[in-house]
């Protein structure tokens, strides 16, 4: 059988056997199904006549499917509504003689509802007459061009706003720049140090402010351009010339030295350089530079305090708040037998006794509290575990601020000290036994004189029995006085070292029987006002004494007579109000004590009795009430009207061991002493 | 001998009354300093015998007020107490000497010192 067909495409065969004109229109159907954009023949109503195999296949569909339909109900454009009426518009268009062309969105994907993209076209084909017969219906996929678009329009966009946040950076770079190096002049403008650079041939490039008024200029243009070897002193100025050739050779380093400025003060200065590039690649010394005149006079005063400090013949020790010994002074390394270098950095209980190391706490308390603590007396212990008695002053050491940061000792060897004291201690007993005899020798010796006269009489008279007997009489009342005297003196020597109970009413009594016949000479008036069951624990005897040199001055004090009034209440201790005790005031109505004596009362030696007087009384009573735990006041006045002197002694009921820690010696002084300035 | 014995203590001046008068003086006793002036005023005595330490006007105050008007009456002081040194130290230096003997004074002596003229 012969070929009965030549080419089949897409089912459209052309036959040996066809016409020209048959072969005419199968030729336009392979033409128009072998193009590859999307083509299609409507009539001016739209009505699909005919679609290509391309737009067929792409949503796969058949010609049968969409034959005879208008072309806006078809597949293709169904995507929306708004897509659908633009095809209609455009189709009214072309079906009156225009020709149209849009860019659009439909279906093009078979078994999808992928898009893509055409451009679509309808061209309306007219009759010899112009009425428009055909509609030729083109579109051609540009979705990757579209897209292509897209991504260089999008490509575009970046690149343009990289190059917007590029250039923004660099502005901002740019103003950031001027900014820091506006913060860096000001910075360099109102630093107080002078900053200045400085070529290597000596000329000052540039100073700022401080610098200028360090020089004493007044401008910038006084000096710059000018060589600044000029300003260091003569005897500097050869080190510094060498220095600023080293840091100009590219060393850094620092040079202290003398300037005069040009109005010829002198300024001790140091100064911290390094070489700086310059702008034309030389190097040039860049230099921080700071007036340490004042520095160095707070150098050379610390040095000179600490001289003196190391020099000085009292212990100085110092320490931190946690005790640890921070500095220690030749006199506390002979004191202590510690080197510095021993103890430095060691805890400062290494010289305080196991016993006594409960003290180191309330020190450190009291210092925290920026309290200072006076002649402290307590034992301490060398290196070779000798016991030393010692007097302590401590001071809060302050930094700059006011802070308390540790504590400067003075230590002061007063085991010495104490041997004296002891001495006086036994100085004044004696005294007191002298002038107790000569009270005892007054009070003895008249009733003596009684009974020699009354001997020698019954003598005379021996022959008159009568007589004699009355003489005898007499003589041994007088006897009996010389006993009773004899009996009260012999107190004073009783019970010396052990604590006894005793009744205070009881020996203020003895005491102003004793002194009766010195009041009664003065016309002093007693008046006792005594609180019942005052009896306490204590060396009564030493009581009696410390009673006895008050009552003694207030005598002494009324020599044309007044009032002595000795009271005893029960109280409590003016510091711990816990503590039971008797109140014991003496009071007179005599000269009364000067203020500028009253400060030196209980000191050792303190008299304004020189004939008679030791000057170790008050001091003896003052110790003997400290002993028992407790305290002694004095109020004076000295006018014209009011005058006269109060004391007034506490102590503890139960003696020194219920007056436990709370008081202690130097609490016990300060009581002294503020008592003493209300006076 | 007319004698004025002057003691704030009376069995003193009493006891050394009766022992002058014993011995033929003509003694009178009296316990401070002022009733001794008053007396001396009255009877110009030959001697004075006082005590030192007396309430009120102490003896060398009443020896020095009897010797304005009676310059040549023996005063003879006796004392017990050693704050007698200061008053004494005092009339010294007033240019008035006096003799002072320790109490209890010895009877023996006393009148022995009175017949030393």
């Amino acid at each position: 059988m012969p070929i009965n067909h030549l080419v089949n495409v897409r089912g459209t065969e052309l036959l040996a056997g066809d016409t020209r004109e048959q072969c005419r229109q199968k030729l336009a159907r392979i033409t128009l199904d072998s193009m590859v954009q999307f083509v299609g023949l409507l009539d001016a109503n739209g009505t699909v006549l005919e679609i290509n195999h391309v737009a067929l296949d792409a949503v796969g569909i058949k010609l049968s499917d969409v034959e005879g339909k208008p072309f806006w109900t078809t597949f293709w454009w169904q995507m929306s509504e708004e897509i659908n009426a633009t095809l209609r518009e455009s189709i009214r268009r072309a079906s009156q003689g225009e020709f149209v062309r849009w860019d659009t969105e439909i279906y093009g994907r078979a078994g999808s509802k992928e898009t893509i993209i055409i451009d679509a076209s309808l061209m309306p084909v007219k009759d010899e007459q112009g009425n428009v017969v055909f509609i030729v219906a083109e579109g051609r996929d540009i979705t990757e061009k579209k897209a292509h678009e897209r991504e260089m329009a999008t490509l575009r966009r970046v690149a343009l706003e990289n190059e917007a946040r590029l250039r923004a950076e660099a502005e901002l770079e740019r103003h950031r720049l001027q900014m820091s190096e506006e913060r860096l002049r000001a910075i360099v403008e109102t630093t107080p140090e002078c900053v200045k650079v400085v070529a290597a041939d000596g000329t000052l490039l540039q100073m700022n402010s401080a610098g200028l008024a360090m020089v004493g200029a007044e401008c910038a243009e006084t000096v710059t351009g000018k060589n600044v070897y000029d300003l260091v002193a003569p005897e500097d100025r050869e080190r510094f010339r060498e220095f600023n050739q080293r840091v100009c050779r590219g060393e850094k380093g620092s040079l202290e030295f003398d300037i005069v400025g040009l109005q010829g003060v002198r300024r001790r200065v140091e100064t911290h350089a390094a070489p700086l590039q310059n702008h034309d690649g030389s190097v040039v010394q860049l230099a921080v530079t700071r007036d340490i005149s004042a520095r160095k006079d707070a150098d050379e005063a610390s040095r000179r305090l600490a001289a003196i400090v190391e020099s000085s013949d009292d212990a100085i020790a110092s320490k931190d708040l946690n005790g640890i010994v921070t500095s220690w002074n030749q006199s506390a390394e002979r004191l202590f037998g510690y080197k510095a270098e021993e103890i430095v950095g060691q805890p400062v209980t290494l010289i305080i006794p196991p016993e006594l190391h409960q003290d180191e706490p309330m020190i450190l308390s009291k210092i925290r509290r920026g309290e200072r603590i006076d002649h402290f007396e307590t034992v301490r212990i060398r290196k070779n575990g000798e016991r030393i008695e010692v007097s302590l002053t401590i001071s809060p050491v302050k930094d700059a601020h006011g802070n308390v940061i540790g504590a400067a000792k003075i230590v002061r060897n007063i085991t010495e000290n104490k041997k004296i004291e002891l001495a006086l201690r036994t100085t004044e007993k004696l005294a007191a036994a002298g002038r107790l005899a000569a009270t005892v020798a007054h009070e003895i010796n008249n009733p003596l004189a009684a009974v020699t006269n009354l001997v020698y009489l019954a003598k005379r008279d021996l022959g008159d029995a009568k007589k004699v007997a009355g003489y005898l009489e007499l003589a041994d009342r007088e006897l009996d006085r010389v006993a009773h005297i004899a009996r009260q003196t012999l107190g004073f020597y009783r019970d010396a070292s052990f604590p006894v109970r005793f009744n205070v009413a009881q020996i203020l009594d003895d005491l102003l029987l004793l002194y009766a016949t010195r009041l009664e000479t003065r016309k002093i008036r007693v008046v006792k006002q005594y609180a019942k069951d005052i009896e306490i624990t204590g060396l009564a005897g030493e009581i009696r004494q410390s009673f006895s040199n008050i009552i003694s001055n207030s005598i002494d004090a009324m020599p044309a007579g007044g009032a002595l009034v000795v009271r005893v209440t029960k109280s409590h201790a003016w510091t711990n109000s816990e503590l039971p005790g008797l109140r014991i005031t003496i009071l007179d109505t005599g000269s009364g004590i000067a203020p500028q004596h009253l400060r030196n009362l209980f000191q050792p030696f303190f008299t304004t009795k020189e004939d008679v007087g030791t000057g170790l009384g008050l001091w003896i009573t003052h110790n003997i009430i400290e002993k028992h735990g407790g305290a002694i006041y004095v109020k004076s006045r000295t006018g014209p009207d009011e005058h006269g002197t109060a004391f007034s002694i506490f102590l503890p009921v139960g003696g020194k061991e219920s007056a436990g820690p709370g008081v202690m010696a130097d609490a016990s002084s300060s009581a002294i002493s503020s008592g003493v300035a209300n006076a | 001998m007319k004698i004025i014995v002057v003691d704030d203590e009376p069995i003193i001046a009493d006891t050394l009354v009766n022992i002058l008068t014993g011995e033929g003086h003509d003694a009178v006793a009296v316990s401070d300093g002022k009733s001794a002036i008053q007396w001396a005023e009255m009877i110009r005595p030959d001697a004075v015998v006082t005590d030192v330490i007396m309430p009120g006007m102490d003896g060398i105050d009443t020896a020095k007020a009897i010797m304005k008007f009676l310059p040549n009456c023996r005063i003879i002081l006796f004392s017990g107490q050693a704050a007698t040194s200061g008053l004494l130290a005092k009339a010294r230096a007033e240019g008035c000497l006096f003799e002072v003997l320790p109490k209890p004074i010895n009877p023996e002596i006393l009148l022995e010192k009175l017949k030393v003229q």
